[in-house]
């Protein structure tokens, strides 16, 4: 029994850690254009962006994924966005989760770039240093130095809130746990969802702390 | 023609004349100061030259070519080979995540003129020139403040300006670390290059200045040889000026 379990719990934790890599790969590039957004000099891009952010950190991240899930395919009828199957379903989630996020992630980098002090800008223009070159040679270090902490946060929260997922019927971790209250009426496989999350969390913790420790040469 | 031409020269913030009028011109390899009271453009003035500020008016050439023209502003935007101006700040502004020796590299590297290793040997020397060769490995964080400042000074060295400007390059330092910084720009001075520094160091000004300006109310108000400013000086203001910094 114990092997059946522990072989279903690793399948979902394998879909879970699908639906966290597809967001920091999407949502990490994604929400550096964000935040560039929401910097920017044209007023009408900076408000639209802002109010993007604004709605999609004010709404809970379970109803965006239902929207986006089942919202094409009532919009337009008989229109098929995601494809049918898991593979579609896991799609749309990447996608909401990807949106979601990236929303979160373009604050901590809006806060990151505005934190560096002007004299680095201005430094670095002095040498006749291009924007490009100011933002990538100068600045991207630091800011990277500086919302290590918060990133780190949220990469937590998003290990766990893969879970919500299940709602559009992904298989996920918890949801492999749990198929076997209803057939089996066991607990103890939802609650040893929990050791692999802890030991996820756990191990992203200790790298985080190792990179925070490796950047810890400079200021 | 003087070397650096600085004409009729205004900025302006938000309708406040900050600078206006402001004519100067240097001779190469000279050093010009500028003093004056709190307040009344010294900073504002170097930007300009810098491009950190795009002045409202006047005309800056040097070497009779023009560098800027206020009725021409973007002409600045175009790719220079090699840098009119450098700029050291008050607070040194060293890149925290690089070390010294790459500080100075940086921005040369950039423009791909010399080999890695040229590049590399001609930093090395700007830093024995600053004394900092026992520190080319270390970061910022781990040097003095007269340190970073004679790194930053390696650094502006390196892009080969032609005129090398300070803003109060000691001002954050402790007399002991100010001697340090002080004699290196003697040194550059001795090799011939043309600086203009913003100073509240009156005896430094007094003693290795070649021209002093006076600036008051966003305008040069008395400009000549140290010997005119400090022992003679004409107006009622440069007067008042040099009491209170006694
Ligand atoms: N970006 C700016 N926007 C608005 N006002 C500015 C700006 N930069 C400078 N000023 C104003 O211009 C004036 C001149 O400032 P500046 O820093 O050039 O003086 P300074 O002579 O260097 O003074 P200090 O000796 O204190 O360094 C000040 O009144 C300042 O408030
Ligand atoms: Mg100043």
């Amino acid at each position: 029994m114990l092997r059946e379990v522990l072989i279903s719990l690793w399948n979902g934790f394998g879909q879970s850690l699908q639906l966290f890599c597809y967001t920091l790969l999407g949502g990490l590039p994604l929400g550096l254009l964000i935040a560039f957004g929401s910097m920017s000099k044209i007023g009408p891009i900076r408000t639209f962006i802002r109010g993007v952010v604004w709605v999609i950190r004010g709404t809970p991240l379970m109803l965006q994924l239902i929207v986006i899930y089942y919202g094409p395919g009532l919009l337009g009828r008989g229109m098929n966005l995601w494809g049918g199957g898991q593979g579609g379903r896991m799609a749309a989630a990447a996608a909401a989760f990807i949106l979601n996020y990236a929303c979160y992630f373009s604050e901590i980098y809006r806060g990151g770039i505005e934190s560096i002090p002007r004299g680095q800008t201005e430094a670095g223009r002095v040498l006749g240093m291009t924007k490009a070159q100011i933002f990538f040679r100068i600045k991207l270090k630091q800011v990277y130095k500086r919302i290590l902490p918060p990133m780190g946060n949220e990469v937590i929260t998003l290990v766990k809130d893969t879970c919500l997922a299940r709602i559009i019927a992904i298989y996920e971790l918890t949801y492999s746990g749990q198929a076997y209250i209803k057939s089996d009426g066991l607990l103890w496989p939802l609650l040893l969802t929990g050791v692999f999350y802890l030991a996820f969390s756990g191990l992203l913790s200790v790298l985080l702390k190792r990179e925070e420790k490796r950047l810890a040469y400079f200021e | 023609m003087a070397y650096l031409e600085i004409e009729s020269l205004g900025k302006r913030f938000g309708g406040a004349d900050i600078l206006h009028g402001v004519s100067l011109s240097l001779e190469r390899g000279k050093i010009l100061t500028l003093i004056g009271p709190s307040g009344e453009g010294k900073t504002t003035l170097l930007r300009c030259l810098n491009g950190l500020e795009t002045p409202d008016m006047g005309v800056i050439r040097l070497n009779g070519e023009t560098v800027f023209d206020a009725a021409a502003p973007k002409q600045r935007e175009r790719k220079q080979t090699h840098r009119a101006f450098g700029l050291v700040f008050q607070a040194f502004h060293l890149f925290p995540q690089y070390t010294v020796l790459q500080n100075v590299m940086l921005a040369p590297s950039l423009q791909r003129r010399e080999s890695k290793a040229e590049l590399k040997a001609r930093a090395m020397a700007l830093l024995e020139k600053v004394g900092l060769t026992e520190k080319a490995d270390s970061y910022p964080n781990t040097l003095s403040g007269g340190q970073q400042q004679r790194a930053a000074i390696a650094r502006a060295l390196a892009m080969e300006p032609d005129v090398l400007c300070f803003d109060e390059p000691t001002s954050a330092l402790d007399p002991e670390l100010t001697r340090e910084v002080l004699n290196v720009i003697r040194l550059l001075k001795k090799e011939g290059r043309t600086m203009i520094v913003v100073t509240h160091e009156m005896a430094f000004a007094k003693e290795a200045s070649d021209l002093v300006a006076f600036l008051k109310d966003g305008t040069v108000a008395e400009c000549g040889t140290s010997e005119q400013l400090f022992e003679a000086p004409r107006t009622e203001a440069l007067k008042r000026f040099l009491m209170q910094t006694e």
